[in-house]
């Protein structure tokens, strides 16, 4: 499995929340990071699919901005 | 003192001048004056009862009592109009031409005393300055000296040189078990470490005369300037002995005589260096002096220079670590208001590869910004822009980026941050962003939890893909390349280079070097050595390799993440 290829949906959802805020650290970066690999774990199948399934960006930016 | 007392004899003669001048002045207008024909009709009237002269000057008293001045042409015509005539005629003798005179003589003497005396006055400080002698700073000055407590995160440097200073406090300790302190310190190291700070703390410390040149303050257009001004350096620190010469840069006049500028020591650089030589060799260890010296380009220095017996002591000032830069961060927090909520011991684990003087400025531009938002106290959000002010360069607000290039931006770092998180032994997450600052759009910056100072290959490796993970992320995502892996690419490739090239990690070629460096501490480009054709193509072949595995084959699009 490819490192990218495998966490496409996390590349989407940190590009779209970097779109919103342009600048993350390390904790919120692990934040969209968990929240991704949540959603994954939960239905084996997203994964093979495009990233359209994945949690909704705007969900893990609020996250994201709550927290900071 | 000497001056006052000169400056006291010309008011002085000035004043006596003015003094003639005025008594002579008084002495001519005391009564009115008439012309010559009035003088005339009151003789031939008889109403003269008195002519007193004086050269051609008359004072008249008529019979009535009155007194009036004239001037007459022929004083000896007066004696011969008054024969016959109830007149006196008196003549004197005429001084007043001498006071003249000699007021004269007086202003003309001032004068040339003046002129000759400032001639005089500007030629010996000419003469000085030849030598640049005003240079000469001491430690008794009105400046407070700078002492070891001022100096942080070289201990061993300190170490070092607190040797010299004892030496200098004490020297019949040292001497009378038969030690023979080091005539040369030479202090090299990348810049901004601190090595002039040293040199100063040194004079601080031992509490004697410290001569500080640089190496470019005794080289000229013509030829023995130089040398004559080392000879003059030397002349006067013996006379002011126990003393410290520091020469700042030596580089600069320490230079290699082996190179084609040099031309065998014949040119003006040359001959400075032979002075410096032989001045080093001439003074004795009974003569206190000790020669401190700074260099970043250690590389380049003359042999002669370096060898026992003129720079005895070569000391290696190398940016601070982790400790050093939390103790060099307290001095300067001393001098700033800081909010008790920063941890400096962070702040210094932020900044990896620091000197002293990028320390001292990241609190400058953090103390600026603060006193820009209006704030009392300088808390983390200061330090961490001016952190990145620093490493990054300013913030540039204006530039205009359109949603496509954003959205390509975005993706392009959060390639780099999520290869950096689930690759091993990389260092941490701390900042993403895609504020373009300096040259940079973006940025992923990580932050070793300790200094390093030495890399496995792993690493490397690992920090090669790292730097792919921007390109890659653009290919998933929009199946195309762009400009802005520009950088990304040359760090890696030049990563590549230096394992195949200077660090021996290729598995076909061994552990051979193919390049080196030459710039000393500045970090200038390696230099490939020579090689045949076969084996360069094969570095190039290595280099490529290595760098397209990182890229493609193993880590990023291939199922494989064990090492290559």
């Amino acid at each position: 499995m490819d490192i990218l290829s495998s966490d496409q949906c996390l590349l989407k959802n940190l590009a779209e929340i970097l779109l919103q805020v342009e600048t993350l650290d390390n904790e919120e970066f692990e934040i969209i990071t968990e929240c991704s690999i949540k959603k994954e774990t939960a239905d084996d199948s997203v994964r093979q699919d495009t990233c359209s399934t994945c949690p909704a960006a705007e969900n893990c930016a609020h996250n994201v901005l709550t927290q900071s | 003192m000497a001056a006052l007392i000169r400056n006291l004899l010309i008011l002085m003669i000035l004043i006596i001048i003015g003094v003639f001048a005025g008594l002579s002045w008084m002495l001519e207008n005391r009564s009115p004056t008439h012309d010559y024909s009035e003088f005339i009709k009151h003789v031939y009237q008889d109403e003269i009862k008195l002519v007193e002269l004086t050269g051609n000057r008359a004072e008249v008293t008529t019979n009535k009592g009155f007194v009036y001045r004239t001037t007459v042409p022929d004083p000896a015509q007066i004696a011969t109009r008054a024969e016959g005539k109830d007149m006196r005629v008196i003549f004197h003798h005429d001084y007043s031409s001498l006071v003249v005179q000699i007021s004269i003589a007086l202003i003309i003497i001032t004068l040339v005393l003046v002129i000759g005396g400032t001639m005089y006055r500007n030629k010996t400080r000419a003469e000085k300055s030849r030598f640049a002698s005003d240079k000469l700073i001491s430690p008794n000055s009105s400046q407070a000296p700078i002492t070891f407590a001022d100096v942080a995160g070289i201990p061993e440097a300190k170490e070092e040189l607190e040797e010299i200073v004892g030496f200098l406090k004490n020297p019949k300790q040292y001497g009378n078990v038969g030690a023979i302190i080091p005539k040369g310190v030479l202090l090299q190291g990348p810049p901004g470490t601190g090595k002039t700070l040293l040199a100063k703390a040194v004079a601080g410390e031992s509490g004697v005369p410290f001569y500080s040149f640089s190496g470019s303050d005794f080289v000229e257009m013509f030829v023995g300037v130089g040398a004559s001004r080392v000879r003059d350096l030397f002349k006067e620190a013996k006379k002011n002995s126990p003393c410290i010469v520091f020469i700042d840069e030596i580089d600069g006049v320490g230079g290699s005589r082996t190179g084609t500028s040099s031309a065998g020591g014949q040119d003006e650089r040359g001959q400075t260096l032979n002075a410096l030589l032989v001045e080093m060799d001439g003074f004795d260890t009974s003569d206190t002096i000790v020669v401190l010296a700074a260099t970043n380009r250690p590389d380049i220095l003359d042999p002669a220079l370096r060898r026992p017996g003129r720079f005895d002591r070569q000391i290696n000032i190398l940016p601070p670590d982790i400790k050093g830069r939390t103790k060099i961060l307290e001095i300067f927090a001393k001098k700033v208001q800081i909010s008790t909520d920063v941890d400096l011991s962070v702040i210094a684990q932020a900044t990896p590869g620091f000197t002293g003087a990028e320390l001292a400025n990241l609190v400058n531009e953090a103390a600026l910004l603060a006193g820009r938002n209006g704030k009392l106290e300088i808390g983390d959000q200061e330090f961490d822009t001016a952190r990145d002010r620093i490493l990054m360069g300013v913030e540039r607000k204006g530039l205009v980026m359109t949603d496509q290039d954003r959205t390509a931006l975005a993706y392009h770092e959060a390639g780099h941050a999520i290869i950096a998180k689930k690759l091993p032994e990389s260092d941490p997450l701390h900042k993403i962003t895609i504020i373009p600052r300096g040259r940079a759009l973006g940025q992923t910056q990580q932050l070793p939890l300790n200094d390093r100072h030495a890399y496995s290959y792993t690493y490397l490796k690992n920090r090669i893909t790292i730097l792919m993970g921007g390109r890659a992320a653009e290919k998933i995502v929009f199946n195309q390349r762009s400009t802005g892996a520009q950088g990304d690419i040359l760090q890696a490739t030049d990563i590549a280079t230096n394992m195949i090239c200077k660090w021996g990690m290729s598995e076909t070629l061994g552990p051979r070097a193919f390049a080196m460096d030459d710039s000393g501490f500045l970090g200038g480009p390696s230099e490939r050595l020579a090689v045949g054709d076969k084996t360069s193509r094969q570095i190039d072949f290595e280099i490529s390799e290595l760098l397209d595995r990182c890229y493609r084959k193993q880590w990023i699009f291939s199922a494989a993440t064990s090492a290559c």
